[in-house]
């Protein structure tokens, strides 16, 4: 067993590294420091050899193994086929693993220069051997007969995979979960550094080291959150960009933690404060990745997700447990056994002092991820003290981030304003003249535009004045020096974020059109006319509507098509214009159609399936077309009308039927045809009490034959109703009829139901985050330039 | 130095108590079917869904109409606001979130498993392969 090996050597030098390391840091001998750093370099080494192998295998289709049956076949090809590597719960804490092997081999090499390798390596390592023992207790390399050793013989080849869900075949998988989890294993790094911090008594210099770490982390973890946005928004067809869902929170809570300990670290770098709170800042992105994780694959969160990992077994549960444990007690521990040696430092706590603001900018952050933490553990807070487990409703989140929010734009605003130290008055009320004024325009502008609700106003005012003020004052940085442009970058960014939020979220509609085929409606100022059907690979169809604005029009496929996968449900994809589909890449016109029609709200077209009208509603069997009739109701099918007026049992069998034998019973039905001549017809059916039913077929003087099919009574109402059958006669006019039900639902017949949704200046969400990210690489570089020439 | 200590201690206490009402308020309970038909409030009810009924979509209303039974095989009619969830058909169980009204349980969500999450749970068949064989004849 190949891949085994691979894991236990890795796993071997990885112990021998966290061992060498740590006994290296207590007793100073330079013996164990060789030791541990080949420890590390093996383990790094294997770590990569056996992600390579899990790779071979997915590339070469070895289906004899259970990860690479349950999420590939040989239809997936590259590059899609790459992403089945990491799309199940062993793969996923491989690509992990794999992170944190080449993180460590950097940090190596950078504390080395620094002289403080053996205390963060030595933490590190044990991080990565934790990693490892994941694989350890849940092996990618298991055959399927050892998972399935009742059903599946030893050493059975499965002729091909079970493939990967449809659903999940798109461009998102393949480059949404490794920026994630890159994001999940970097942060490790600052863990690492605070943790190392504390035992060697350093308590400054590492939080310099832990700036630039940390603004990648935020920018890497923003990015793949904001790629599951686009994914669930573009994609999945939620409709939105954020659930609040435990599996969306379980990265946005370590990402605002990491964001909120950019700040404070800032404070500490400054002027020396927060310099225990930091230690505290530090550690927590990590550990609150790992009880995300937790949370969503240990199976606790239940049906209370969309998606959590299905129960993955005792062991990873209780490994995972101990993970969290373990490192919660030693980073925890370690900070009350050295906080009281830890110096204090009396910051400038003024109201109008800019320490104060960062201060509060980050306490709005943590109090934020705090409530997120709480709504996400909810199930597991309800088990605790009610024993039973509950969710919570979006409205939590919307309910207590919104005030925060607010205030954390006015603080965006505002800090910015104020410099280090203490503020002239009246040079802040000079500066702040300009932004708001232009805020305060700009927000009335929108409520003449229709934006009443007064959480929204505040929260757009807030947000209107952050943004005129980093505009500002980025302006007057990009004419000094552009490298010092980071933090405005990412507050704009921040400012513009909660505008597109405001405005898709808040005022976003929609409408369900039901479409006949060519015939055009409006909504929203577009002209959509279904065109029709149209064959795609395999199952999928494509249901094209043309979206018509002014002169210009675009095609849009709605697909629906049965999926095998899926147990042969329908599934829908939804067609949105919008600049993150990335069918621009294939179809240029798309760019320029969005860019000139919907570039200040997107159209989001959900097919919600196929109706049919009209005749097509009805069925035919082999005694013709059904007619389903109710008591004295009338209907009509082709040249007649049917009344059902009631039953009869001929005279000479009713002794029949008191007695329990065989009987006849009629069913009287009023007959009109088109040119008002009428009769009545009794076709009879032999009824057994015993359960048996003879059908007996009446033919009239025309040649139409009836046929009584089922008789049935209400049982609450008695109101009885029968269905007939009508086989019209040869040279009738209605076998015409009868042929278009017998060829069943005509596609043209049918009319496409979809919902068409507007979302109004989501294109600033995207535009928010990319400016915001930009903010944290520019501020990321000049601080590690700054460090880097600092060392040399 | 002692007044801002009073007035952090403040803010904090606010937000404490703050978040433990919206908490209590915005929590939705997980409650049998016959319990859900006797409260108005929003719950959560576990089931599965009841193929054999009728189901089907109206879309002058947008809204997909079902059958579901709870853990103790009670059956309890769904309205749902929107067309059939993506995975429904394959899931195993479903959870409805909404509340009961003037005779059927009027849902604003019906969550069913992320499609990523599923195991088979009696692997690859021996038969795929003489079918696959088959075909190649």
């Amino acid at each position: 067993m190949l891949g085994r090996a691979l894991i236990y050597a890795a796993f071997g030098g990885m112990l021998t590294a966290t061992f060498a390391y740590t006994y290296n840091f207590f007793s100073g001998d330079k013996k164990f420091l060789k030791v541990a750093r080949i420890g590390f370099h093996v383990g790094a080494i294997f770590v990569i050899f056996t992600a390579g192998y899990l790779m071979d295998l997915v590339l070469t289709h070895q289906f004899q193994y259970t990860y690479i049956w349950s999420y590939s076949s040989y239809e997936i090809h590259p590059p899609l086929l790459i992403s089945t590597f990491y799309v199940g719960q062993q793969g996923s804490f491989m690509l992990w693993t794999m992170y944190t092997a080449i993180i460590g081999l950097v940090l190596m090499a950078y504390s080395r220069k620094r002289g403080f390798e053996s205390s963060v390596m030595g933490i590190f390592s044990s991080i990565a051997t934790f990693l490892i023992l994941m694989a350890v207790v849940k092996n990618p390399f298991e055959h399927v007969w050892q998972t399935w050793p009742q059903t599946v013989p030893a050493g059975f080849m499965p002729t091909d995979g079970r493939g990967l869900n449809p659903l999940l075949n798109n461009l998102w998988i393949i480059i949404h979960p490794p920026i994630l989890f890159l994001g999940f294993a970097s942060t490790a790094v600052p863990f690492a550094l605070a943790f190392a911090g504390m035992l060697r008594k350093d308590y400054d210099n590492w939080a310099k080291v832990a700036v630039p770490w940390t603004l990648f982390t935020s920018a890497v973890l923003g990015v793949g959150i904001t790629l599951g946005g686009f994914w669930a928004y573009e994609t999945l067809g939620w409709g939105g960009f954020w659930g609040w869902d435990p599996v969306e929170n379980s990265s946005f809570i370590p990402w605002l933690f990491a964001v909120a300990s950019i700040h404070t670290l800032m404070v500490q770098r400054r002027t020396g404060g927060f310099k225990r709170a930091n230690f505290i800042m530090g550690m927590l992105p990590f550990l609150l990745v790992l009880y995300s994780t937790f949370l969503t694959r240990s199976g606790v969160l239940g049906d209370t997700s969309v998606h959590s990992f299905v129960k993955p077994g005792m062991w990873v549960y209780v490994l995972l447990v101990i993970f969290i444990t373990f490192f919660a007690i030693l980073g925890f521990g370690l900070y009350l056994i050295r906080v009281r040696q830890i110096p204090k430092q009396r910051i400038n706590y003024s109201f109008s002092s800019r320490e104060f603001a960062l201060f509060l900018g980050a306490a709005s952050l943590v109090v934020i991820a705090g409530f997120t933490l709480i709504g996400t553990s909810a199930p597991l807070i309800t088990n605790i003290l009610k024993g039973k487990p509950s969710a919570i409703a979006n409205s939590y989140y919307i309910k207590t981030n919104l005030p925060l929010a607010i205030f954390m734009a006015a603080m965006i605003g505002l800090g910015q304003l104020l410099w280090w130290k203490k503020t002239n008055s009246q040079t802040l009320l000079r500066t702040l003249q300009l932004p708001l004024t232009a805020a305060t325009i700009l927000t009335v502008i929108v409520i003449f535009a229709g934006m009443h609700s007064i959480w929204m106003v505040m929260f757009f005012l807030a947000s209107a004045f952050a943004l005129f003020v980093n505009l500002e004052i980025g302006y007057k940085i990009a004419k000094g020096n552009p490298k010092f442009l980071g933090a405005s970058l990412a507050h704009v960014g921040v400012a513009v974020l909660f505008i597109g939020i405001i405005a898709s979220t808040h005022y976003d509609k929609s409408v369900v059109l039901e479409l006949k085929q060519n015939v055009p409606q409006k909504a929203f100022g577009y002209e959509l006319t279904y065109v029709g059907p149209r064959q795609l690979s395999g199952t999928k169809v494509a249901y094209d509507v043309v979206v018509q604005s002014g002169k210009s029009k675009f095609n849009a496929p709605l697909i629906m098509y049965p999926s095998a996968y899926n147990g042969g449900a329908i599934l829908r994809h939804p067609y949105i214009f919008s600049l993150v589909n990335y069918d621009a890449f294939t179809h240029p016109k798309l760019l320029a159609f969005i860019a000139s029609n919907m570039l200040t709200r997107d159209l989001y077209l959900s097919p919600q399936g196929m109706e049919m009208s009209g005749a097509s509603s009805l069925q035919s069997g082999r005694y013709g077309i059904t007619v389903p009739l109710q008591m004295n109701t009338p209907a009509t099918v082709g040249r007649y009308t049917f009344t059902f007026v009631g039953f009869q049992v001929p005279p000479n069998q009713r002794e029949a039927m008191m007695v329990g034998k065989t009987f006849d019973l009629g069913s009287i039905v009023k007959i009109t045809s088109k040119d008002g001549s009428s009769q009545t017809i009794v076709p009879t059916n032999e009824i057994d009490p015993t359960g048996e039913t003879k059908l007996h077929t009446l033919t009239t003087s025309a040649g139409d034959r009836f046929t009584v099919i089922d008789v049935h009574v209400d049982n609450k109402t008695k109101q009885a109703s029968i269905d007939l059958g009508y086989m019209p006669a040869k040279n009738s006019p209605d076998m015409a009829l009868l042929k278009q039900v017998e060829d069943g639902p005509n596609i043209s017949n049918q009319s496409l139901v979809l919902e068409a949704t507007i979302k109004p200046f989501i294109n600033l969400v995207w535009g928010g985050v990319i400016i915001m990210v930009i903010g944290f690489i520019v501020t990321w570089r000049r601080r590690r330039e700054e460090l880097l020439s600092e060392n040399s | 130095m002692k007044a801002k200590y009073i007035i952090g201690g403040i803010v904090i206490a606010a937000f404490v108590v703050f978040g433990a009402i919206s908490f209590m308020q915005n929590n939705i309970a997980y409650v049998s079917a016959k319990v859900a038909e006797q409260t108005h409030r929003t719950v959560q009810v576990k089931g599965s869904w009841v193929k054999t009924m009728k189901s089907f979509y109206d879309p002058t209303t947008n809204t997909f109409h079902f059958y579901m039974m709870d853990d103790q095989h009670t059956i309890l009619p769904v309205v749902l606001a929107g067309a059939k969830p993506n995975n429904f058909d394959i899931a195993p169980n479903i959870v409805a979130k909404g509340r009961y009204e003037s005779g059927v349980f009027q849902a604003s969500d019906v969550l069913t498993k992320c499609p990523s999450k599923y195991q088979s749970k009696t692997g690859p068949e021996a038969a795929s392969q003489e079918s696959a064989s088959k075909s190649y004849n």
